[in-house]
């Protein structure tokens, strides 16, 4: 019998005898048995996995993408919203390096062209007296001095509406009070400048007042 | 080891370019570029037709140390092309951190218009200049 021969046989007889070995030690060995933590684990995967949605979820990069959808739909709905887009939209600011120019972007057609409704403060400070009123079409200006503080309302059409107001030595913020309407607010190291839309018009309101003390006297304009 | 090698090299010879371009600008190529808004809180420029009368409009708010403000008020008519023809401008100074500086024109002709507002504004022998612009109205 050649070399070849003998090896294959004598391989073959110990691969049965190893194998035999192998499956009777299987046959013997009882079940495995997961633990219950294991269990519940696997039953919630399972659970999860049926779930009709879970195609759109189950890797990271597609729920990035469902998030990234819900958003532009939400986005899309809200601003679909009449009063919702024309407060998104009405005001906005371009931003150079050292100053905002903030003006009016809307369609002034949805809004009165000339000053219908004329406003102001009801509740002035004691102390207060007019210095200066001048009226126009498409603005209403107001000023109130006691010694040397200063209170200046002033009413604007939105198409007439621009400002340039300083970005660098001032905090900003805004304020969003129960009917909706947003504030800006603007503080300086003399006084603040609030400015916001009614809905109608353009409002503003600069001071040398605290700017909370400011912003009761925004909340109290009145039609004249 | 030699892809780590590269890798570093690159990223040190990087930071060698990077360094000597910044040093490369001595104080003396540097141009000044005039500070704005270092004085101003906030300028507006406003306009409004009753007509043919046009009503120009200008408020400049400076900083609690500013000593005096001069403003030129432009009423200046759209020509096209970018240009702006200047029919009428007032100048005043005001002595305070505060101006508000009203101005009429009538019988202005038909055409488009804006109000140029430019503020020059004074922390003793400081200043600063600042122009802007109302938005355009129509007679």
């Amino acid at each position: 019998m050649s070399f070849d021969a003998s090896f294959v046989q004598a391989f073959e007889k110990t691969y049965d005898e190893d194998f035999d070995e192998y499956m009777s030690s299987l046959e013997q060995r009882s079940d495995h048995v997961f633990s219950e933590k294991h269990e519940k684990k696997m039953a919630k995967l399972i659970k999860r996995q049926r779930k009709p949605y879970f195609r759109f979820i189950c890797t990271a990069g597609r729920r990035a993408a469902c998030i990234a959808a819900a958003t532009v739909v939400f986005s899309s709905t809200a601003l679909g919203v009449y009063a919702v887009r024309n407060r998104a939209f009405d005001l906005s600011a371009d931003s150079c390096s050292d100053h905002d120019v903030i003006k009016t972007t809307s369609d002034s057609s949805d809004y009165p062209e000339i000053i219908e409704k004329e406003y102001y403060i009801s509740e002035l400070p004691n102390g207060y007296r007019q210095t200066e009123y001048n009226k126009t079409d498409n603005w209403s200006y107001s000023e109130y001095r006691n010694g040397n503080k200063r209170i200046v309302f002033e009413q604007c059409t939105k198409k007439s509406f621009k400002l340039y107001i300083d970005n660098e030595y001032c905090t900003s913020e805004s304020y969003i009070d129960t009917d909706g309407v947003k504030y800006i607010i603007k503080t300086f190291q003399n006084g603040s400048f609030i400015l916001w839309d009614n809905g109608e018009y353009i409002m503003t309101l600069s001071s040398n007042l605290d700017k909370n003390v400011a912003l009761k006297l925004c909340k109290s304009t009145k039609v004249k | 080891m030699k892809k780590k090698f590269v890798s570093v090299f690159t990223a040190v010879m990087m930071l060698f370019v990077f360094s000597i371009t910044a040093f490369a600008e001595s104080d003396q190529d540097v141009a000044v570029v005039p500070m704005r808004y270092s004085y101003t809180n906030i300028v507006s420029s406003r306009i409004s037709f009753s007509g043919h009368t046009a009503t120009c409009r200008s408020v400049v708010e400076g900083k609690s140390s500013v000593t005096k403000i001069e403003i030129t008020q432009c009423l200046e008519e759209d020509i096209g092309g970018g240009w702006w023809y200047r029919i009428a401008s007032w100048t005043k100074t005001f002595y305070d951190n505060y101006a508000t500086y009203t101005n009429t024109k009538s019988s202005v002709p038909s055409g488009t218009y804006h109000t140029r507002t430019i503020a020059t504004v004074y922390v003793g022998s400081n200043s600063e200049c600042i122009t802007a612009y109302s938005t355009t109205a129509s007679c």
